[in-house]
């Protein structure tokens, strides 16, 4: 029973973060924002299909 | 175009400085000394081309806002990223104020090509600092820089820097501190001072170098011991034959290393991840969150994390030519082949980056000034082979490549077949260019000119915070995106559960297996089953995806002592030869990848162009996985 309410949580906590990003990304492919079509590759140290990222200061 | 400027936009919040200056003058690189940011920095022109914004707090306690701008020779912009920095420069931007100060960043050792620029700046009217960075270079080379004389002449100050080992960033923090004092006693704010630039005529070019002439007289000296070792590199590495040679050769090293070097530690994370399985299918209770962690997040996440290893070799040879400053010698040797299929030979360096994702990969097109050049190069840098696609491909190789030696026992066959495959994808994409140039994008083409950097070591330092960078990325991904995926995957492949008397496995009765069985028939013609049409959808997010649900799906059927020999053993048993070939030759072409469409629209602003190559590039997957499967099957049989 503990297993099967756990599995639950965590099914509908990822279906959650997937519909999350799939909004992100149909955003994205629609032009409504900016950000989003990031894939998260590092290539640009984290900020080059960014424009909007802001680092704070050290 | 306006010829003049006027400056409108309201600053509202901390005072902003921008970064300018040429091209790979180490603007990006004192952005991170002055931020604390790890924004890529490499030794080639077109690293940076979008702005970014950063913080600090200067020396007096001010909280000051600090904006990396890609590398221009002029406002007058050719190219969109040099657009960005004009655009970011003048205000012209409704959603950005305009920069209080202007920090113009020169190569001391290219102070004639540089100061142009400068003057430029200058005449804007606003506050500006001379940061004279890249001084160690000109003092190895006896370069004789007056930096009191340099900002008498000036007009500014001028503060000497190495950017990349944080020299001088005290005293330029202590400049910048002054100079926003000094703005705001006068009351200079952007939206009272004038902005006095106009687009320089041939005669104020004229001016501008007359200039720059008088003062490399007054404050510059020659330089005494010039670096001869670039030139002496550069008449071997830029000799058309010996020079192709080598680089074809570099090339083959990395993917033969990609299998050799990584070898040892993926079987070290197999060994753990395997040894985690069987702690957990020792200790916990039967029961649906068993089934979850073993087969849905170590069947399939733990499949997917086992490549890190062969992504971080790739990075590794990727960081060490970029920092070497051979990037730019590979693209000249490339240029007449690249022209022959009418790309422009700025065209190299996005086609590269593409190889670690697409994404920055048409990105860095926007340092091509032409627009139809730049559509032909987006349009096929989703076809330079990606990280994404490493997984796919070397576990295609472990499951059906034996591992043997061939050409006399010097290459192996794995690596000889990854090296294949990307080759497949590099002449596509110039063939599927010269197609474009010939129809749609016809044009005449533009000579390449492009700065050859001097060549430098690369830093340890660097290449390590490189792959630092690149291997959180993927575990980010593969514990958010991925992992999340996962859990829904192995949902959809375990509900509802079998009914009873069944005689199928259980996952045939699941909502995967009814989502495989449905699209099955489509792609039953290239040789398909169900369960690869069940791996194809998720491969939208990320297409690495595919190999953890086929390690879910097969997860759920099977179970093996080692992860990833057990899934590539599974393959082998389960795959044709002719499936297996025709499954290689979809991923050369499958454009499934919705972040690489979506920046497609936003680059090219259009909803055409990524609808285009959607379809395009699906329809030449499906065909060429067709023609694959099938002249495979009639020749080894299926």
């Amino acid at each position: 029973m503990v297993q099967t309410i756990l599995v639950v949580v965590l099914v509908a906590a990822a279906a959650g973060w997937i519909g999350w990003r799939m909004w992100r990304w149909a955003s994205a492919l629609l032009g409504r924002k900016r950000s989003g079509g990031c894939p998260g590759c590092g290539g640009c140290g984290g900020g080059s299909a960014e424009p909007g990222k802001v680092h704070p200061p050290r | 175009m306006p010829k003049d400027d006027s400056v409108s936009a309201r600053s509202d919040g901390p005072p902003r400085i921008a970064l300018v200056g040429n091209p790979n003058c180490g603007k990006t690189a004192l952005f991170n000394a002055l931020t604390g940011a790890r924004q890529k920095v490499a030794n080639y022109a077109g690293v940076t081309v979008e702005r970014k914004e950063g913080m600090f707090v200067s020396p007096a306690g001010t909280r000051v806002k600090v904006i990396d701008l890609p590398g221009t020779y002029s406002l007058r912009a050719r190219s969109p990223d040099e657009e960005v920095t004009r655009d970011v420069v003048l205000g012209r931007r409704a959603d950005e104020a305009v920069p209080e100060a202007i920090v113009c960043v020169v190569d001391a050792t290219r102070l004639r090509l540089n100061l142009r620029l400068v003057l430029e700046m200058k005449k804007l009217g606003r506050p500006v600092i001379l940061a004279l960075n890249m001084m160690d270079e000109a003092e190895s080379q006896g370069i004789a820089v007056d930096a009191a004389e340099l900002s008498a002449a000036l007009g500014i100050p001028v503060v000497p820097t190495v950017a990349i080992r944080k020299d001088g960033i005290q005293p330029l923090l202590d400049q910048i501190d002054r100079t926003i004092q000094v703005a705001n006693s006068e009351g200079m704010t952007p939206t009272s001072a004038p902005c006095g630039w106009t687009e320089p005529s041939a005669r104020d070019l004229r001016d501008y170098h007359a200039q720059v002439e008088a003062i490399m007289a007054q404050a510059i000296g020659r330089p005494s011991r010039p670096h001869l070792a670039t030139r002496r590199i550069d008449r071997v590495l830029l000799q058309p034959a010996t020079g192709l040679f080598i680089l074809l050769a570099l090339l083959f090293l990395m993917f033969q290393a990609v299998f050799s070097w990584a070898r040892l530690p993926m079987e070290l994370i197999d060994g753990g991840l395997s040894t985690v399985k069987g702690l957990i299918d020792a200790g916990m209770a039967d029961g649906p969150l068993k089934s979850l962690i073993t087969d849905g997040i170590i069947g399939g996440v733990g499949s997917v994390v086992i490549f890190l290893p062969q992504i971080l070799v790739l990075f590794l040879f990727i960081q060490i030519l970029e920092d070497s400053g051979y990037m730019a010698r590979a693209a000249f040797l490339l240029d007449k082949m690249m022209g022959g299929v009418g790309l422009h030979g700025r065209a190299f360096i996005p086609l590269l980056s593409s190889f670690a994702c697409a994404v920055p990969g048409i990105m860095a097109a926007r340092t091509i000034e032409n627009r139809t050049d730049r559509i032909a190069t987006i349009m096929i840098a989703p076809l330079m082979t990606c990280s994404a696609r490493l997984p796919v491909y070397t576990l295609i190789i472990a499951a059906f490549v034996p591992q043997r030696q061939v050409l006399n026992g010097w290459v192996g066959l794995p690596g000889l077949v990854l090296f294949a495959l990307y080759a497949a994808g590099i002449l596509s994409g110039l063939l599927i260019a010269f197609v474009l140039k010939r129809t749609l994008l016809s044009g005449a083409r533009e000579p390449l000119l492009m700065e050859l950097p001097a060549y430098r070591l690369p830093r340890p330092h660097n290449v390590l915070l490189g792959l630092y960078e690149r291997a959180r990325a993927f575990l980010v991904r593969a514990g958010t995106t991925i992992f999340a995926l996962m859990v829904v995957i192995w949902a959809l492949a375990s509900f509802p559960a079998a009914p009873e008397g069944a005689t199928l496995p259980a996952i045939d009765y699941s909502i995967a297996g009814m989502i495989g069985h449905f699209l099955e028939p489509l792609l039953a013609p290239i040789g398909f089953n169900w369960e690869i049409a069940v791996a194809l959808v998720p491969g939208m997010a990320a297409r690495e995806v595919a190999v953890g649900v086929l390690g879910t799906v097969y997860a759920l059927s099977d179970s093996g002592d080692s992860m990833r020999n057990s899934l590539a053993g599974l393959l082998a048993h389960s795959w044709s030869l002719p499936t297996a070939l025709s499954f290689l030759t979809w991923y050369v072409f499958a454009p499934q990848c919705i972040a690489t469409l979506s920046v497609v629209r936003r680059e090219l602003n259009s909803y055409w162009w990524p609808m285009a190559m959607f379809f395009g590039l699906t329809t030449l997957a499906y065909g060429a996985s067709f023609v694959t499967f099938r002249v495979a099957s009639s020749l080894i049989g299926s």
